[in-house]
């Protein structure tokens, strides 16, 4: 049958792994036990000792737990730490090196995406051969505050349609097509010094919408007079690059080069229930775009919530519920 | 913010022949370069510790503060500790000791001006039994 198939990747598991009590081995297990995937998603720097070098005792483990439980590669994520010196940033050369060696990574682990970021728009014939070269596709994340018809990724569209190599494409982030902040964040911060009524007006001008720094200085006005702290102001600033609510729909744009998609959540309830992402408008606009690869159920709450409080292993569940549900039901559209 | 919870384990806190050490781990998702690791601030019993008498063990090998930024090359493992080294006897073994690590890394992939990475911050404040 075609269609997109589930994945789960190791990100949204990252308060599990940062806790220590799983190896790398006990994570996949228990993504196992749950009956998660059959994709597997992973970061290269936060899963692999030694990344981007993959040693023959990592390889053979993560090929043995692959074996064991009927996984499949999904995506890697790659990095190119361009500011990794204090001095300068990467020269051309320094990000060739980095990506090639990602790119290898991903190639002896059987990964058939490379999540990357932005590339100088003169290095994409060059990565698309790379990838080409590898077996993989280069997959460039469109993640809030980007969006499909954000100038930066117009350009990268006209530079794929030029290249047009099957190697290059886009991941798609739902952060991107929100419908409301998560709450848990706004508790946050008002855990860290802001009040009720400051996060109010918050969620008011994000979903007002406008140039990220005009609504932070507008927020920074009144909860600096109202005597916040500066560091209570200025946790805030992430919100309006995190976080952004476009139309869902919007995504059909680039369908026809979307190689992964990172599903990203934060609040989804166990009846299936989400005020801050349309998890049925998104499944809808796959199934539309006749979207044929991994779906990664990527939740990312646990940048303010702690492991006491939040299970990385339940969330990714009721994700993949939800959407196998809705992967049962007749396509959008079709009448029942 | 709960990068901060595993900063700091129950048993961080050790008293050594010239002074004490501190197991801490890091504030990110992932494994970042030294030259990441910018502000590194440590409090013990409401004293501040200046920042050139503290040195940070990693990867087996014992650098001063300020020598860090030249070993981009060189990866903090996210799930490893580093070690806070302090040649002077504040702490005593089996005494309590308020600890209170503020650190700060150049995240070197999130640019936020044309040549400025990001700087993420989390403090961390925990009364430890020094061991």
């Amino acid at each position: 049958m075609s269609g997109f198939r589930l994945s789960t990747t190791l990100f949204a598991l990252t308060n599990e792994w940062l806790s220590r009590r799983y190896t790398f081995e006990q994570l996949v297990d228990k993504v196992a036990e749950l009956g998660l995937g059959p994709g597997l998603e992973l970061i290269g720097f936060q899963s692999i000792r030694g990344f981007p070098d993959v040693d023959s005792q990592f390889e053979q483990t993560f090929r043995r737990l692959l074996d064991a439980h009927g996984f499949e590669p999904s995506a890697l994520g790659a990095n190119i730490d361009l500011a990794r010196r204090t001095d300068r940033l990467m020269s051309r050369d320094e990000v060739i090196a980095s990506l090639e060696a990602q790119v290898e990574a991903a190639r002896v682990l059987g990964f058939p995406v490379v999540r990357a970021q932005k590339l100088d728009d003169d290095l994409y014939e060059w990565a698309a051969a790379l990838a080409e070269k590898a077996g993989v596709r280069l997959g460039i994340e469109i993640h809030a505050p980007l969006f499909v018809d954000h100038p930066m990724v117009l350009g990268l569209r006209e530079i794929f349609d030029r290249i047009d190599s099957p190697a290059l494409g886009f991941i798609p982030d739902w952060s991107a097509t929100m419908t409301a902040l998560p709450v848990g964040q706004l508790r946050a911060f008002e855990r860290n010094g802001l009040t009720r009524a400051q996060t109010d007006f918050l969620r008011e001008l994000w979903e007002r919408g406008g140039p990220p720094n005009e609504l932070f200085d507008e927020f920074a006005d009144r909860a600096r007079g109202e005597g916040a702290s500066p560091q209570a102001v200025n946790q805030v600033r992430i919100i309006f690059s995190m976080f952004a609510r476009n139309d869902p729909r919007q995504w059909l744009e680039i369908m026809p080069r979307v190689v992964h998609v990172h599903a990203k959540f934060y609040e989804l309830e166990a009846d299936g229930t989400d005020a801050s992402v349309p998890h049925h408008e998104l499944f809808d606009v796959l199934r539309e775009g006749n979207y044929q690869g991994f779906v990664s159920s990527e939740w990312e709450a646990h940048a303010w919530a702690d492991l006491e409080d939040a299970d990385g292993f339940e969330m990714v569940r009721r994700h993949q519920e939800l959407y196998r549900t809705l992967l049962a039901q007749q396509p959008a559209g079709s009448t029942t | 913010m709960s990068l901060a919870a595993s900063m700091l384990d129950d048993d961080a806190l050790r008293v050594v022949d010239d002074g004490f050490e501190l197991d801490v781990h890091l504030n990110w998702y992932r494994s970042l370069p030294l030259s990441s690791v910018k502000t590194v601030e440590l409090t013990v019993n409401g004293e501040a510790i200046p920042r050139d008498e503290i040195t940070f063990v990693v990867n087996g090998s014992e650098h001063v503060l300020d020598e860090l930024a030249n070993h981009w090359e060189e990866m903090w493992f996210v799930l490893d500790a580093a070690t806070l080294r302090v040649r002077r006897a504040l702490v005593e073994a089996g005494a309590h000791a308020d600890v209170s690590i503020r650190l700060g890394n150049r995240i070197p992939y999130i640019l936020i001006a044309p040549d400025q990475a990001l700087e993420y911050v989390t403090e961390r404040t925990k009364t430890l039994v020094a061991r």
